[in-house]
């Protein structure tokens, strides 16, 4: 897959100047890696795109290709195709559309295609697709409009529209990715493939897919389990309700779908299985950087590496360890409990109250103060951090005490719930800043807590 | 196609699934000697492949009593089968004990993504109304079989509420891990529909099983 994810040499059949194309765009994003490799554009009916000179066809072009992509008219494709499969290039991508997501005539070109490189043995994502992308190597080989940082997170999506608007937000929100894969329509490389790539790179932390069928059942199911044993897999599928529907029949055993099915799957897996995009990237950053206990690494990612010893932590007495909730208002403290509870987080017993309030005039010394005393207890695994904005809260103070408490206990994670906005900025912006995420709002830290402490999670 | 009586039976019985006890007769006096043998009062069915809601056409007949009472149900079916007093001769008639319990039901179908799944809730108003069925992907064992269980929102149903019998909620795991084995093992099978079983606190029986 080195060919496929870091190429030497990049050919791009259908390059084009023309304002607004899928050929300017990937050309575009090419040129931005062109220091890590050779890239050559194919266009028969201009001589320059970007001010690079362009061959008429792949077959002028006398190199050794690692990578092809493909981004002509469909009518088109088949013909270049061949030329491909010539040249024997190491491997394929083919952003066109029009195939079996198009009807029946392209359903039968897409088969005709896939065969043609299998019996070449050239791996091939796609067609229909937005191409991949590889951040640590400065890889762009799709048509998104911006590039990702680099992070931690493979997104491996059907959509790739979705990708498109998932950079731009992570941008704003600072997070990066090892990968992105727009799978498309499956011809060759299918999702279980790049389950298995994901799982093999060594810059992936957490999985994070948006699906909306699974071809392969079983052998997804088998591959997940594998992986899930070491690396989280988050999915949300799109598509669940509209089929469940039709399929109430007159049986029992069809009278509730799709949706529960795929859920069974999900859970068989070892996956975890959300609702809504904010989630699927809440939870994928937060398992991102804590990193659960099999997957020993320390935070921030590069910094130290962490004991393999048993996390979350075993009280003396043999207790399950659970969280600690820290708080200088007691409503937010009373709804985060609220809702630790309704997805089995378990706060621990512990002389202090839990949650604990330090009320309202609490300063950074006195949440310090609260916050070390609380992570030097053995059978507290975590801590939520929440913070009202009251006259002598100092938000930008309290997220360097956060950080340091961090770097000081790093097998324990502290989870900062930041309540506000203008003023709160500072803060978050600080923690964000140090690679930690804030949370607004005590549903989303609860959940994010029930998968940090129960890595083989299932659906909440 | 609609497997018939015995062959259903001899697949339950390979598989180690419990069924009520039952027997498909020819005649009256066949049924009088089966109600003798295993007590009053029995259910009369009447089973034919192009029959499937037969509880909807008045082919199922409960609450038998008597002697009396299965001649006058024997008669009754005899109709449905179109011929006064002989079997139909595209189905049969099977005789049950009947019993009483909690209505459980478990059906299997066969997925394109997934393969066999199985499903498994609490019958009636639990199914009809409520939506609450658990599935499980294939093959389902009895660990994965007792999550299945515990995830249903009547599971508190099942553990005896408001002093209703307990149930043996291990032997249900069994049964469902035994469905599990015998959907992966035959192929040929598309659906499976157990619907209802009942359960008490000393068995759980199949008591109606259609296999196709």
């Amino acid at each position: 897959m080195e060919k496929l994810f870091n190429p030497k040499s990049v050919v791009l059949i259908g390059a084009t100047d023309r304002p607004g194309s899928v050929g300017l765009g990937i050309a575009k994003n090419l040129l931005s890696g062109k220091n890590k490799r050779k890239i050559f554009f194919i266009n028969p009916n201009s001589k320059k795109v970007l001010n690079q000179k362009t061959f008429a066809s792949i077959l002028d072009i006398k190199e050794k290709i690692d990578l092809a992509i493909i981004a002509v008219p469909v009518k088109f494709v088949k013909q270049v195709c061949i030329e491909v499969c010539q040249t024997n290039v190491g491997s394929c991508i083919i952003i066109s559309s029009g195939f079996a997501e198009a009807g029946r005539e392209g359903a039968i070109l897409q088969k005709e295609i896939k065969e043609l490189f299998l019996e070449n043995s050239i791996s091939l994502v796609g067609p229909n697709c937005l191409g991949v992308i590889n951040p640590s190597v400065a890889l762009n080989a799709s048509f998104a409009p911006e590039m990702p940082k680099q992070g931690s997170i493979a997104f491996l999506s059907q959509s790739g529209a979705l990708i498109d608007s998932i950079i731009d937000k992570s941008l704003l929100e600072n997070f990066g990715f090892s990968l992105m894969v727009s799978y498309g329509n499956e011809a060759g490389l299918s999702l279980n493939d790049f389950l298995k790539i994901a799982n093999d790179n060594k810059d992936t932390k957490v999985i994070a897919v948006y699906l909306e069928e699974i071809k392969k059942g079983p052998e997804f199911i088998k591959i997940a389990n594998e992986i899930t044993k070491n690396k989280p897999i988050v999915i949300l599928k799109g598509g669940k309700t509209q089929e469940g529907r039709l399929a109430v029949q007159s049986h029992t055993a069809s009278l509730a779908g799709n949706e529960k099915i795929y859920a069974a799957a999900f859970q068989k897996a070892g996956v975890i299985e959300v609702e809504t995009i904010r989630d699927l990237f809440l939870i994928s950053q937060a398992l991102s950087i804590y990193s659960t206990r099999s997957a020993v690494a320390g935070w921030p990612a590069s910094n130290v590496s962490r004991s393999d010893a048993g996390w979350p932590a075993q009280s003396p007495a043999g207790n399950e360890a659970g969280w600690a909730i820290l708080t200088n208002g007691g409503a937010v403290g009373v709804i985060t409990a609220d809702w630790c509870s309704r997805f089995g987080v378990k706060l621990v017993k512990i002389s202090q109250n839990n949650p604990w309030d330090i009320l309202g005039d609490a300063s950074s010394e006195k949440y310090q103060t609260a916050l070390i005393s609380l992570l030097r207890q053995k059978e507290i695994s975590g801590v939520i951090f929440c913070q009202t904005l009251q006259t002598m809260t100092d938000p930008l103070q309290n997220a360097k005490v956060i950080i340091e408490a961090q770097k000081q206990f790093l097998d324990k994670p502290i989870l900062p719930l930041f309540l506000g906005g203008k003023i709160t900025k500072k803060g978050s912006d600080f923690l964000s800043k140090n690679g930690l995420l804030n949370f607004n709002e005590p549903r989303d830290i609860a959940l994010c807590a029930k998968f940090l402490e129960n890595k083989t999670a299932s659906h909440y | 196609m609609l497997l018939n009586f015995e062959k259903t039976k001899e697949l339950l019985e390979k598989y180690q699934i419990p069924m009520v006890e039952s027997l498909v007769i020819k005649n009256l006096g066949q049924g009088i000697d089966f109600a003798n043998k295993v007590g009053f009062p029995v259910v009369l069915k009447l089973i034919s492949s192009d029959v499937l809601h037969k509880i909807d056409k008045g082919l199922v007949k409960l609450n038998i009593q008597n002697a009396q009472d299965l001649e006058i149900t024997w008669k009754e079916l005899g109709y449905f089968g179109g011929q006064s007093n002989r079997v139909p001769s595209d189905g049969e008639i099977v005789i049950q004990k009947q019993i009483s319990g909690l209505e459980l039901f478990v059906g299997m179908k066969r997925d394109k993504s997934f393969g066999p799944v199985i499903s498994f809730g609490l019958g009636g108003v639990f199914v009809e109304v409520l939506e609450d069925i658990v599935f499980g992907i294939c093959p389902v064992d009895k660990t994965q079989a007792l999550e299945m269980i515990k995830k249903i929102r009547g599971y508190k149903i099942l553990q005896g509420y408001r002093g209703q019998s307990k149930i043996d909620i291990e032997k249900l795991a069994n049964i469902l891990a035994s469905i599990s084995k015998l959907a992966v093992e035959n192929e040929n099978i598309q659906e499976i529909d157990f619907n209802p079983i009942i359960a008490n606190e000393n068995n759980i029986l199949v008591v109606d099983g259609k296999i196709i």
